[in-house]
Parts: structure tokens; C-alpha cells; sequence
């Protein structure tokens, strides 16, 4: 069983725009992490480097996959429809 | 670079017991005075610390320090992306070290600093209370103002229009004087003299917003300027406490004031978030005054008038020091609360309490003991296994020590001893030993990890330059690890 130390909301994380990373402290003083990329793969998991608590992300996952997914395939199509 | 390391004042005597700390910046030494051979006529009493300008002549000794403030939670705890920590000692003088990530540690710059160093922008000003928020400084100085550096990303330094500072700068909408400040994780709290409370940073809002069910949310819980807190007209505080996502202020009556997040329990109410402040019964403690109280970042802990320790909130890590109570009513369900707590024995008549952010230090006479989370060895029994039940821990002292000075900071504890055994001394003296457990990560370019699962008396070169070693008959571990934690919970004298 996996237990976690806490589950916390997306928006409570600060966001590091040069890491892409999403972070939210963690009691042993480092910072639970994860990216951008890990939560448009659907994680849910924010690891800490320095000790063993995970913490539970709660966000929409369909909004992050859209948000990030989706646009870049479609001008290609649309190119594609004008040849 | 001085000659710092190099002097040594007492080489000569084989009672040599001055030891440089050598962590502080160049134009100064920092000396622990172990023994009263120190050659100074200067009366040791209540001497902690001895801070030397770089002179070859003890005499010089400049100052004596009568206090000691270890800001460590948030630190100072909560200090960090940890939690700074600072000491500020009796010239007011304020010494930081730790993460400054957010410029919280008020040297404006944001690099990080692996030694203790003076926050020089304050010295015009005594420093008389310092607490440490996530990755924000709240600072109080003696004359009652306060001043605010580091991160302002939810508004927790109380200035308007500024994303962060890493220069300490005055709160100037607080115009009352100031008696007591707290910082939680992403807010702010400040008592003052005519026993209003005031809260700014907007850390609780989610929360509030996510739990209220509709109900509006009080404006003070997204003020990014001091707010008086409403509700609290009629009573006047005496203490303010910030946690995580709440907050507590102890009144002079004894009641405790409670609003915020009750996720855990921590506020003792029905609701899972508490808009406004509420009075906690005092039928949880058996109808007695609250004395003082503490919180880490989900658990509370207070004493009664007659020296009786209560805690509740968050259990999971042992936080509560109560053996096989591993589960606090997270529901708040109603069943559970018309029960008084019980009271936690061994620690009736603790003489200081403080909270980590999961752990916890009291003294009892001249016994310290420790109980909570320990992963990182803070806890100081020399293992990493939770320490469910409040247990006595030994201090690595040459000499009985008298603890002056506790803290807990998120991964890290330290503890202010003062030896006034003079016995083997020509004068009666009393000698400091600092002493601390838990995670120490050294930043920079010689980036350092240890882990010190048992007390680990600081008084010894390296400590600086990121060599720090532990003494002998004491564990440390080396960890490739290069992440920070050292954290801060304020705590002063």
C-alpha cells in the first residue's frame, strides 16, 4: 500500500518556469517536484531528492494533456489539408 | 581570506578550551567559550558567544552575547527552499545561514551561504525576534518594528509590489509596535502591543477557498498587507503561532485562538477549515489555562498553567509523542472531541518546547528529549526510526550541560548548552556548546552533506568550509545527496 504524505493540489505548487518543474515544500526542508512533462504523462507522483515522502498531485489530467498535446499536432494536419 | 583557522588563543595552555567556530565572515571571529581560561576580565556570566575582531589579543574580546536567537523553523523550519537559519545575538546583531534561493536571508544577493554571516543592513537595528518562514524572513527588532525578506510570491512579506527582497525591509502598514512575529509556511503573523493580531501572506487562501463550501472568504486570508484578524476585538493575545495552513495566538486569558486548515485535527473543530478565529474549549484541557504553545506544521503542542503538555493534530510520524495514537480524527467527527486530551506525563513541567515541522525537542530540567519524525536523524537518539514516545537524548557535552536554547527546524535540531560547572576553571564561568542533529547541507562549491543522527557538539574548525567531521563516538553519514535542508524554527531569550 502506498501511503502518501500528502495530496496536494497542482495549484498549491509553485511553478518554475526554467525547470518546467512543479514544486511544494517538503517537511525535511527540500521541495517536492515534478514536471510539466511527468503530469501531461498523467503522474501523479511529486518526489522529494532528499528523503522518502511522496506527496499525491491532484489535477485535471485531460487539461494538461490538451494543453500541451494537442496544439502541436494540428497545424501539421492543417498543412497537410492545404497540400 | 583571515587567518582564521589558524589562531588558536589557548594553544599555549593545556587548558584550552576556546574554540573557534570559524564560521563567520572575515572581520570576525566567533569563538565558544568552553572554559574559563579564557584570558579575559570580562565576567562570563550568561556568555555564549564571544564575537572577536581579528586582532592576536583576547583582550579584545568586544562583546558578550546574552542572547541567542536560533531561528530555525521554518525553520525558520520553516528556513529554505528551507528555512534559513539565523542567530541573532545580544549586540542585536542578526547571523544567517542556509538556502537564499528568494534572498531570504537578507544579504542582498540570493546565493546561498554555508556559513553563519552577518545581515549587515540591520546594524542599525536590535534584532530582538526573528522567525522563518518557507523562503521569507519575518524580523522584529527591539524598538517593535518589523521587517520582511525573501520570497513575496503569496505575499508573505507584507509589502506591497514586490516580488521578492533580499534586503530586509520594513512592514510599513503595521503601525502599532510589534511584540511577537510568526511565519508559516507561505504566511505571516504579527501580535501587537495593544493585542491585535494581524495576518498577511495569502497561503491559507486555497484552502479556504477549497473547504468553504460557498461561504465567502474572509478577506484576511488573501491580504498580502498585515490584516487584523476579525473576531478577536475582545480578547488580547499574548503569543502568535503560524503553522503550515493555519494559525494559533495565545491569550493572556489563556484561551487559545485557532483558524485555518484543520486537515489534521490541529485546530480541534468540526470544520475541515476554519475561516474565522475560534476559541478552542477548554474542556480539552481539563478546563486549565493555556500557558504557552507551538506548532510544527500540522501538530500542535501546548502546556498549562500547571506545567501539563498536551498534543494534538497530526500523528503519523509519532508528532504527538503518544505511543499507539497513530491516528488523530482527520474527519474532526464530533464523537471525537467532547473527550479532554490526555496529557503527555513525562513532559509535565517542561521547562521549553519547540516544534519542527514534524518533530519535536523539550527540556525537562536538565534532560532534553525528542520525539517525532525522524528520517533525517533530527530527532537525535542516533537512529532514523520514528521516536514515538518523548525520549531523553544525550548531549556529546565534555561537562554537564544546562540547555539554554532549543530548536527545531524541518530536517534539523540544535540545542544551546551552557556548562556553569567552573570546577577545573580559575574563575566560575559558563561555556557554550552548540549542539545539532539532523540534516546540514553546506552549499556552494565545496558542497558538503552530512547527516548527523546523534548530537553533534559544533565546536570545531570546518564547520565553514564544508569539512565538518563529526566527533569522535558520534555517527555521521555522508550523503551524495546535493539538495539542502537546513531549516528554521525561531526561537529566542
Amino acid at each position: 500500500m502506498s501511503v502518501y504524505h500528502d495530496e496536494v493540489e497542482i495549484e498549491d505548487f509553485e511553478y518554475d518556469e526554467d525547470t518546467d518543474t512543479y514544486y511544494y515544500p517538503c517537511p525535511c526542508g527540500d521541495r517536492f517536484a515534478i514536471t510539466k512533462e511527468d503530469l501531461e504523462n498523467g503522474e501523479e507522483e511529486a518526489t522529494c531528492p532528499s528523503c522518502s515522502l511522496v506527496v499525491r498531485v491532484i489535477y485535471d489530467k485531460d487539461e494538461f494533456m490538451q494543453g500541451e498535446v494537442i496544439p502541436e499536432p494540428v497545424p501539421k494536419r492543417a498543412e497537410l489539408l492545404k497540400c | 581570506m583571515p587567518p582564521r583557522s589558524m589562531y588558536n588563543p589557548c594553544a599555549a595552555g593545556k587548558k584550552s578550551q576556546v574554540t573557534c567556530l570559524d564560521f563567520l565572515p572575515a572581520a570576525y571571529e566567533l569563538y565558544m567559550i568552553q572554559g574559563s581560561t579564557f584570558p579575559c576580565a570580562h565576567p562570563l556570566h550568561e556568555i555564549l558567544l564571544c564575537v572577536q575582531e581579528i586582532v592576536a589579543d583576547l583582550a579584545a574580546v568586544l562583546s558578550v552575547c546574552t542572547a541567542l536567537c536560533v531561528s530555525a523553523y521554518m525553520p525558520h523550519v520553516q528556513s529554505c527552499d528551507i528555512f534559513p537559519i539565523c542567530f541573532s545575538i545580544d549586540t542585536g546583531a542578526l547571523y544567517v545561514c542556509g538556502q537564499n534561493r528568494d534572498g531570504q536571508l537578507g544579504l542582498s544577493h540570493t546565493d546561498d551561504v554555508s556559513h553563519f554571516s552577518l545581515c549587515s543592513s540591520l546594524q542599525s537595528e536590535r534584532v530582538s525576534t526573528v522567525s522563518c518562514g518557507w523562503d521569507f524572513t519575518i524580523i522584529l527588532t527591539d524598538s517593535g518594528r518589523v521587517l520582511s525578506c525573501g520570497s513575496n510570491a503569496f505575499g508573505q512579506l507584507g509589502i506591497p509590489h514586490v516580488k521578492s527582497s533580499s534586503v530586509p525591509e520594513p512592514v510599513q502598514s503595521l503601525q502599532e509596535k510589534v511584540l511577537d512575529i510568526s511565519a508559516g509556511l507561505r504566511h505571516s503573523l504579527a501580535l501587537t502591543d495593544s493585542g491585535g493580531v494581524f495576518q498577511w501572506g495569502v497561503g491559507l487562501a486555497s484552502h479556504a477557498k477549497r473547504f468553504s463550501c460557498g461561504n465567502p472568504v474572509p478577506p484576511f486570508l488573501t491580504a498580502k498587507e498585515p490584516s487584523r484578524i476579525p473576531g478577536l476585538e475582545n480578547v488580547k493575545g499574548r503569543k502568535v503561532i503560524a503553522g503550515s495552513y493555519h494559525s494559533v495566538t495565545v491569550t493572556e486569558d489563556g484561551d487559545l485562538y485557532v483558524w485555518g486548515s484543520n486537515k489534521h485535527g490541529q485546530l480541534l473543530q468540526k470544520e475541515t477549515f476554519v475561516l474565522w478565529p475560534q476559541r478552542i474549549e477548554p474542556h480539552f484541557f481539563s478546563g486549565e489555562r493555556i500557558r504557552s504553545a507551538w506548532s510544527g506544521w500540522t501538530h500542535l503542542v501546548a502546556q498549562t498553567d500547571s506545567g501539563k503538555v498536551y498534543t494534538w493534530g497530526r500523528a503519523d510520524y509519532g508528532q504527538l509523542g503518544r505511543d499507539g495514537e497513530k491516528e488523530q480524527p482527520q474527519d474532526s467527527g464530533a464523537e471525537h472531541f467532547p473527550k479532554p486530551l490526555l496529557c503527555i506525563p513525562r513532559l509535565t513541567g517542561a521547562d521549553q518546547i519547540t516544534c519542527g515541522s514534524q518533530h519535536n525537542l523539550a527540556v525537562c530540567g536538565t534532560a532534553v528529549y525528542s520525539w517525532g519524525w525522524n528520517e533525517h536523524g533530527m530527532c537525535g537518539d542516533g537512529t532514523e526510526t520514528n521516536v514515538e514516545i518523548p525520549t531523553q537524548i544525550s548531549i556529546p557535552a565534555p561537562h554537564p550541560a544546562t540547555v539554554k536554547l532549543i530548536a527545531c527546524g524541518a530536517g534539523h535540531s540544535m540545542i544551546l548548552c551552557v556548562n556553569p560547572d567552573g570546577k577545573d576553571f580559575d574563575f566560575p564561568s559558563e561555556r557554550l556548546q552548540v549542539t545539532l542533529c539532523g540534516d546540514n547541507t553546506v552549499c556552494g562549491a565545496e558542497t558538503c552533506i552530512l547527516r548527523l543522527s546523534l548530537p553533534f557538539l559544533l565546536d570545531h574548525e570546518g564547520f565553514s568550509r564544508g569539512d565538518m567531521q563529526p566527533v569522535e563516538t558520534h555517527q555521521s553519514i555522508m550523503m551524495p545527496s546535493p539538495s539542502l535542508l537546513i531549516k528554521a524554527s525561531s526561537t529566542h531569550w
